[in-house]
């Protein structure tokens, strides 16, 4: 891969990981939420992997590592979600427009949500690249 | 604290939960020791909470309850009746059977196994337990996407290739549904099934029923009924035999559930769709047996034996008459509890003889007497011997039929006499002719499976009474106007 | 009117795709266009003209539920979305497998299983 594609990836690889936060932070309030996210955060890992040979990026980030991260931020997204409908914290019906506390568990999911679609996307493709 | 009304849906979510925590069970090695455990216990915590509704809905009353609190119907409604509950505890008990049998039966227990099965498990239960045509999707469409990456476990040529053609053409299916749902949703406005009860006469135009043949498309595919059955021959085979117990016995039958959910309760019983059912199960009950007995491989034939049972219970289900109605859902209980005990079976089998042609493994091994019988209770009660649960339902299909035409009882009892044709073949070149080697021992907990759905098999053939009165029940719960009434109140 | 044309040319342009194509990939490629247009078709139905997005601003429900785009089919497409990806991303993996086994991509050679 040529220098244009390297320096420019390298450049834009941190908007994107602050495009996709932002995405997951603000899915209640506007387009956005944890999926959409969570794509844009793994498209900024995937470009920095094609643009350089995987072998500089191996000793980056580490493969399982990626997978735990996805496991745990999983349990930890089921856990939230469950804790949220049985002690009755409302996901869109406490909903207050514009207002970022509001909403109960939904901040959190998002987050968390977002996580798990950039990691496990990241395993994907990555895994499918190396091969 | 909890004030749940329905404490069965709680299994879904268990069972969400087990696959996860399987998954993170082998988060730093490949191989994991504590994975199946975890999913086991996941799988019995999941059985107690629909066995504590049992009390609830005996007797052919629903439930019903709202997630998140909004109201019918604006939210999404939960409805567990007789139904949801026999199918719930065939999933739930064919699952932990499957899953115990695979303890010893896989061989690199690698987590993603396990994590996979619930969640294919949590996928059939979300869908026996939803009354809301969306919901509906979403959970076909998880337990679909397990079953895909389940049949490819194996890294081998037929596994691959069986998978690839599963994952297409179930896409595809899946996308015709959604395609149903849309037209459904853009003549009428709602997509709860007991709203739609209400709207549906109201909806005119010639949109209701192509949305019909849509979302009939896509649940015959996973049913595996005639013209979209060409993928349950390669994939049934190809899976791991505790996937394939699960494949043929529940995942077909929850097929058939979308079926009878929709087809009877959001659409009202169409004659035109039962006329089309009973015509692609006559079609699908001849194609399967006839192509059963060509069959040289065990796993293959039984996965045809699936297809040609399957035609059975549509066509019963076509006929139209609560007869047919009862006789083809109590079939869809005893085939799934025959074909589960058939495949396990097979996969004792294949363990020792490492192939699965039929008259080689009659050559290689001889096997010791509580295979023999177990094999051999599966395939009478398949054929309908009596004193098996297979008898009692064919004999109501028997009946029902009798009211329709006499040709097509005819037609019935011949293709019952093809399938003990096969099935007897099947335990001849395998049990009875040649003698090889005796068998190595097998695990007990790859044989309490097969003895206990043996005994199960037996059980309900002396007893046919208790069975013939469960689907009764259980098909009350499919008249419209009894479940829009119990779930809007 | 146009959203709905695209929609059905996608649809049908996914659906040709899958059956005329030998190639593998080529049928997972129409397989995603497929179900692309299919989503299309779906958030046309629930647009209203000169509508706004349904995020509620203002206090105003009448008001609001008169102005805004319909909702419900836009959760159902983020859903779809979702799943179809991750079918896609089976798919692709799957066909690694499939081309590990048979040293090829084109489906008419991958038969192995008879019957």
């Amino acid at each position: 891969m040529n220098t244009i594609i390297k320096t420019s990836s390298r450049i834009l690889f941190p908007f994107m990981l602050v495009f996709g936060i932002y995405l997951a932070l603000h899915g209640h309030m506007g387009p956005g939420g944890g999926f959409p996210a969570g794509v844009v955060m793994a498209t900024g890992f995937i470009l920095l992997v094609i643009a350089y040979k995987e072998r500089k990026i191996e000793h980056s980030f580490n493969e399982i590592e990626f997978m735990d991260i996805k496991t745990i931020a999983a349990f930890t997204l089921m856990i939230i979600i469950i804790l949220g409908v049985v002690l009755r914290f409302g996901l869109v019906s406490t909903q207050v427009p514009f207002d970022p506390w509001s909403g109960g568990v939904t901040l959190s999911s998002n987050i968390l949500g977002s996580v798990v679609v950039a990691t496990a996307f990241v395993v994907i493709i990555y895994s499918i690249i190396k091969e | 604290m909890l004030t749940f009304e329905i404490w069965s849906f709680v299994s879904v979510i268990v069972l969400i939960a087990t696959g996860i925590l399987t998954a993170i069970t082998g988060l730093k090695r490949k191989h994991s020791r504590g994975a199946p455990l975890v999913a086991i216990a996941g799988i019995i915590t999941a059985s107690v909470f629909v066995i504590l509704t049992i009390p609830d809905v005996w007797g052919g009353k629903i439930l019903s309850f709202q997630m998140g609190g909004w109201i019918a119907p604006f939210g999404i409604t939960i409805v567990v009746d007789m139904l949801t509950l026999v199918f719930s505890l065939l999933i739930v008990g064919i699952g932990l059977f499957a899953t115990v049998f695979s303890y010893k039966y896989i061989k690199n227990r690698r987590p993603e196994f396990y994590a996979l099965i619930c969640l294919m498990m949590a996928g059939l239960l979300g869908i026996v337990h939803t009354g809301d045509l969306f919901n509906l999707f979403v959970f076909f469409e998880i337990s679909n996407v397990s079953s895909y990456a389940l049949v490819a476990y194996y890294r081998k040529r037929h596994a691959a290739e069986a998978s690839i053609k599963f994952l297409i053409l179930g896409s595809l299916a899946t996308s015709m549904i959604l395609l149903g749902i849309t037209l459904v949703y853009a003549s009428i406005g709602t997509l709860n099934m007991a709203d739609l009860v209400l709207k549906m006469p109201l909806a005119t135009g010639f949109m209701i029923p192509i949305a019909l043949v849509f979302m009939l498309t896509g649940f015959m595919f996973k049913a595996g009924i005639f013209p979209f059955h060409f993928w349950l021959p390669d994939a049934h085979p190809a899976a791991p035999s505790p996937i394939s117990a699960m494949l043929s016995g529940v995942v077909i039958s929850t097929g058939v559930y979308a079926v009878l959910r929709v087809g009877f309760i959001v659409f009202g019983a169409l004659s035109t769709m039962l006329t089309i059912l009973m015509f692609f199960g006559i079609a699908s009950m001849l194609i399967g047996a006839v192509f059963a007995i060509l069959q040289n491989d065990l796993k293959r034939m039984l996965a045809y034996s699936s297809i040609s049972q399957v035609g059975y219970i549509v066509m019963s289900i076509g006929l139209g008459t609560s007869l047919g109605l009862v006789g083809g859902v109590f079939h869809i209980v005893n085939h799934a509890i025959i074909k589960s005990l058939l495949f396990l079976c097979a996969g004792v089998i294949i363990y020792h003889a490492r192939t699965s042609d039929m008259a080689e493994i009659g050559k290689r091994i001889r096997f010791g007497p509580v295979l023999t019988y177990a094999f051999l209770i599966g395939v009478l009660a398949l054929a309908g011997v009596p004193f098996l649960n297979g008898f009692a339902s064919k004999w109501v299909i028997y009946l029902s039929t009798f009211e329709f035409s006499v040709l097509l009882t005819i037609f019935t009892i011949v293709i019952s006499v093809l399938t003990f044709a096969y099935g007897i073949r099947a335990f001849y070149l395998i049990f009875v002719s040649g003698d090889g080697a005796p068998e190595h021992k097998t695990p007990r907990s790859m044989l309490a499976p097969i003895i206990i759905l043996a005994v199960i098999c037996i059980l309900i053939g002396l007893l046919p009474q208790i069975g013939i009165a469960v689907s009764e029940s259980m098909c009350s719960g499919l008249d419209p106007v009894v479940y829009a009434g119990a779930v809007l109140g | 009117m146009m959203a709905y044309l695209t929609a059905v040319f996608m649809i049908l342009a996914g659906i040709t795709a899958i059956i005329l194509r030998d190639n593998l990939l080529k049928k997972i490629i129409g397989l995603s266009v497929f179900s692309n247009g299919l989503h299309l078709l779906i958030i046309s139905i629930g647009y209203r003209t000169g509508g706004i997005a349904p995020i509620m601003q203002g206090s105003n429900a009448a008001a609001f539920a008169q102005a805004a785009v319909d909702p419900l089919p836009q959760a159902l497409v983020l859903t779809s979305i979702v799943i179809n990806t991750s079918v896609v991303a089976l798919a692709l993996v799957i066909a690694i497998e499939v081309h590990r086994h048979f040293k090829t991509l084109d489906m008419r050679k991958v038969k192995s299983l008879k019957g």
